[in-house]
């Protein structure tokens, strides 16, 4: 386990290190072919164990209920703070992440409005809150 | 989408070789997964140091923005503790797996190596199922319960497979959010699932 988190870490530091180098991107896209690589040996695992294979109805009946009961914590914590987001936040680093990004033109055409306007006080929220309430 | 039916198409293909007996033995014997999953850890770090788009966010961000993630978080792990009431496992190997937030690739992997392919298996359907779930369920809970409760069942699938349907429901204006909450999560699940697995 300290090994895992230890190798991330330093992974890090090298893609700090590499940042805006071809290495870099080159190295990010072998995390997918990893990852399939490693999900093709739990299924040889899966399917090579007897006993786990017949109770798969039970581990999937597990699973759901894991993701029911999961997803309900996440929405009644949602629920207790919802009221913090009665207007999105919307601050310039969506300009920024939407220039650099393929689906940016709408999106920051959208954006630009409600930024300008609150350009003078210090937040988007104070700016919009008047034509909310 | 395509990246989850490639990865289930994957998990499927060698549970199918496995069966028939077409793979050697010595795979099945010799474990040799830990050094790719080494590896991987690595090149995840790599991917996390060489993106820029954390540093930006974070730079510009308002602390609240975090509270979303927080909710996530908190919500998660208590519902799945809750659960593991329910179930023969542990409320941390249920919580491991909840800690997945629905990025099941990297979870379901960790978890096999430190638990067991069961846990393992189960971490990879109830992850899938969570993405699903807010696949389908993302114009209801936009309507009963708000955008951001569409967008905290989605997990750390709103960057890209939820991103979608999140944005034609809840709007484009919740596309920052959305973002922020998964990348939040997305680089908190190596943490939180080896650190539930260690306990």
């Amino acid at each position: 386990m300290f090994v895992a988190i230890g190798l991330m870490f330093l992974g890090m530091l090298a893609g700090f290190l590499l940042r805006g180098r071809p290495l870099a991107a080159v190295l990010s896209r072998c995390v997918t072919p990893a990852i399939v690589l490693l999900l093709f040996a739990l299924g040889i695992s899966v399917g090579g164990n007897r006993t786990l294979m017949s109770a798969l109805p039970e581990l999937g009946s597990a699973a759901v209920l894991l993701t029911l009961f999961g997803v309900g914590g996440s929405l009644v914590c949602v629920l207790c703070i919802r009221r913090f987001f009665r207007q999105p936040p919307e601050p310039e680093a969506l300009k920024a992440f939407c220039a650099s990004s393929a689906a940016g033109n709408s999106c920051s055409a959208r954006v630009a409005a409600p930024v300008d306007s609150a350009a003078g006080g210090n937040s988007a929220g104070k700016g919009q809150g008047g034509s909310h309430s | 989408m395509n990246g989850s039916l490639m990865i289930l198409f994957f998990f499927g293909a060698g549970v199918l070789l496995a069966r028939l007996g077409v793979v050697p033995d010595y795979f099945i014997e010799h474990d040799m997964t830990l050094y790719v999953l080494w590896a991987l850890m690595l090149l995840v770090g790599v991917s996390m140091g060489a993106d820029r788009r954390l540093g930006e966010m974070l730079r510009t961000l308002r602390p609240c923005v975090l509270l979303l993630p927080l909710a996530t978080t908190v919500g998660t792990f208590a519902g799945t503790a809750l659960a593991s009431l329910f179930l023969v496992y542990s409320a941390a190997e249920c919580m491991a797996v909840g800690a997945g937030f629905a990025y099941y690739s990297l979870s379901s992997i960790f978890i096999t190596q430190y638990k067991g392919p069961e846990l393992g298996t189960i971490a990879l359907i109830s992850n899938i199922a969570r993405e699903l779930m807010t696949l389908l369920f993302t114009p209801l809970l936009v309507r009963f319960l708000g955008p951001t409760a569409a967008i905290s069942c989605g997990g750390a699938s709103t960057l890209d497979t939820t991103l979608p349907v999140i944005t034609r429901y809840a709007g484009k204006q919740w596309i920052f959010i959305s973002i922020v909450h998964a990348l939040v999560l997305d680089f908190s699940v190596p943490f939180w699932v080896t650190f539930f697995c260690g306990i």
